[in-house]
């Protein structure tokens, strides 16, 4: 098992390196999503039920909370310095990500029976900032994993105490981070999601493309990350058309930007995945 | 008319396989099969899951889809316009080969025909349900690279299916059950999902049975009584039947296919407990409107257990049965 995921993620870092990203996470191949990923620095919570990750036919197991949940670093710590060592192996030098998942996806994606809303998305901030905390400078920046900003049934009073509870997690954490929200975009979240006090704004353009226009107003003295592939269809994205969605972006203000998928990239053959990560490289 | 006693049991589809027909294919894939050998294979397959459903009493069986790896790829597979890339992950180590639409998906040849001719030549019973995949599902578990929108796929799709249901009626199939667990996948296109799943039914002479399971079914329960079928079939057992009563609230008026066994647990419901959860669903709809089902395929289950369940399924059916009797 150890060793077939080192394997994964040799191959997997020479794709990154050889179209030259600047930062990158392992892949995930440890784990089966990116739900199943919050087991591994969490302490308290079951694996519980598979349910449908939004509307793709990929299923994630829910996490059941069923006491109060508590930092768990060693697993994850663990894993880092693998990657680390890895990618020291392969004298490749792409800044390592780490991948979290978001407070509010943790709360809408688990079965909360201890917690009220607010309480469980307080105490997650926390385990997060404690767990990113002990990890250190070893990796380069901080990938939150937000897809729920854009869930229906989101309550007015979690919306506006999410930048506060973003405060709460990233508070005295030195990296960069970047917050990656993906599929179809609420755009009544726009403002929301354009509040929270992070380094980089993810944004699934491709899925989006009709709603460009609404989007853009938020870019200005940005730094945005543009997800400019399609990671939920085999068709081939245009280089033209990234290349034009980039420029706009410029013009509407974007202080920095950085391209990317943008969220993972289960949903599709990985053939496909590498061929549509490997047009990135044509992107510069 | 069919000839059924009342709350007719039923499985949804699929089967697990016997073990050694899952061996027979991995022979085949490396050449050491012929490909008679297999289609040989997989008839005794039906044969066995056909015995099995006929030792369990069900009234309406299947062949246990014995020959179908997977609910898309198998009709993808057997159309034009589809392409295969590789394997995409469903959950955890389970993946499927999820086809991709390259081209106009054109019908080639009869699909499901000599699988319905060679279930109905060995079957217990006239009352064989043949199912097969609907437009909606197949779109929605394919890459779209050639079409404008998903819905100008889904109704090329429809018009396919509608072809291939017209030839199993001429070969004699009575009641026919069209696959859509993703129908309720979103709410923006469910209005005209129910439009591609009716245009697929049109003038098709048989007993249509449509089967949705998981998910959120308050995005289809208002347009319920809008699918051109006789009976609707879902996943209730999981959800411990808390959809009765929005069933109920939109009121929903066709029969309804209760299903009573979590396939995704290796438990086996036990009679009573059955019998229970009928009796408890008799409070939402009459019982001359239910059917009795599982809540999906039993297909992931081991064998064993899948008979066990079925067994006890037709169990806690004939109680509730036998109860009926005594009070009428
Ligand atoms: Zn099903």
């Amino acid at each position: 098992m150890q060793k077939a995921i080192e394997r994964e993620e040799e191959k997997f870092f020479k794709l990154v390196n050889s179209i030259g990203v600047k930062y990158s996470s392992d892949g995930l191949f440890r784990w089966d999503d990116v739900v199943d990923v919050t087991f591994s620095y969490i302490e308290g919570a079951e694996k519980g039920d598979l349910m449908r990750f939004f509307d793709n036919n990929f299923y994630y197991r829910r996490p059941i909370i069923k006491k109060k949940i508590k930092p768990n670093s060693n697993e994850f710590l663990k894993y880092i310095k693998d990657d680390q060592r890895l990618l020291d192996k392969l004298g490749i030098k792409v800044g390592l990500s780490v991948v979290i998942l978001g407070p509010l996806s943790y709360h809408n994606l688990s079965e909360n029976k201890v917690y009220d809303s607010l309480e469980l998305l307080s105490d997650y901030a926390n385990v997060v900032n404690s767990v990113v905390k002990s990890i250190g400078n070893q990796v380069k920046i901080l990938e939150i994993h937000e897809p729920s900003i854009s869930d229906k049934l989101v309550k007015k009073d979690i919306l506006e105490r999410l930048p506060s509870i973003y405060d709460e997690m990233l508070k005295g954490v030195n990296i960069p981070s970047l917050l990656l929200t993906y599929f179809e975009l609420n755009t009544s979240r726009l403002e929301y999601l354009f509040k929270l006090p992070v380094t980089y704004y993810g944004i699934d353009v491709a899925e989006n493309k009709n709603k460009l226009g609404i989007i853009y107003r938020y870019f200005n003295g940005k730094k945005v990350f543009l997800g400019v592939i399609n990671t939920r269809n085999t068709r081939m994205d245009s280089i033209s058309s990234m290349r034009l969605i980039l420029r706009k972006a410029k013009d509407k203000g974007a202080e920095e930007i950085l391209v990317g998928n943008p969220g993972p990239m289960d949903f599709i053959p990985e053939v496909v995945a590498k061929r549509k990560l490997s047009l990135l490289s044509k992107l510069r | 008319m069919l000839d059924l006693p009342i709350l007719p049991t039923t499985v949804i589809g699929s089967y697990p396989r016997p073990k050694w027909l899952r061996e027979s294919i991995r022979l085949s894939k490396i050449g050491k099969m012929s490909n008679d050998e297999l289609i040989e294979s997989f008839n005794d397959a039906a044969l066995a899951v056909l015995h099995d459903h006929y030792l369990a009493n069900v009234d309406v069986p299947t062949d246990g889809e014995v020959r179908r790896d997977e609910m898309t790829e198998f009709f993808a597979e057997k159309l034009g316009g589809f392409k295969f890339y590789g394997p995409v992950r469903v959950w955890g180590t389970a993946y499927y080969r999820k086809p991709a639409v390259v081209s106009k998906v054109e019908y080639k040849e009869p699909m499901l025909v000599d699988e319905f001719n060679y279930a109905k030549s060995i079957s217990y019973t006239s009352n064989l349900k043949i199912t097969i995949t609907g437009p909606y599902t197949i779109a929605y578990w394919s890459y779209n690279e050639y079409y404008k929108d998903m819905k100008d796929l889904t109704f090329d799709l429809a018009k396919i299916i509608n072809r291939e249901m017209r030839n199993l009626v001429e070969a004699g199939a009575k009641i026919i059950q069209i696959d859509e667990p993703a129908i309720h996948s979103t709410k923006k296109d469910i209005e005209w999902a129910v439009d591609a799943v009716n245009e697929s039914l049109k003038g098709i002479n048989a007993k249509l049975v449509l089967h949705i399971c998981y998910g959120d079914y308050r995005i289809v329960a208002p347009y319920l009584n809008e699918f051109n079928v006789d009976q609707i079939n879902f996943a209730l057992k999981i959800y411990d039947y808390k959809y009765l009563d929005l069933f109920k609230k939109y009121g929903y008026e066709k029969e309804l296919g209760l299903g009573v066994i979590d396939v995704h647990n290796r438990r086996v419901e036990t009679a009573e407990e059955i019998a229970k959860d009928i009796k408890y669903s008799m409070k939402y709809f009459p019982a001359e409107k239910l059917w009795i089902n599982p809540d999906c395929g039993l297909k992931l289950l081991p064998r064993k257990i899948a008979f066990e369940k079925l067994q006890n399924m037709v169990k806690g059916t004939n109680l509730v049965r036998e109860e009926l009797k005594r009070t009428s």
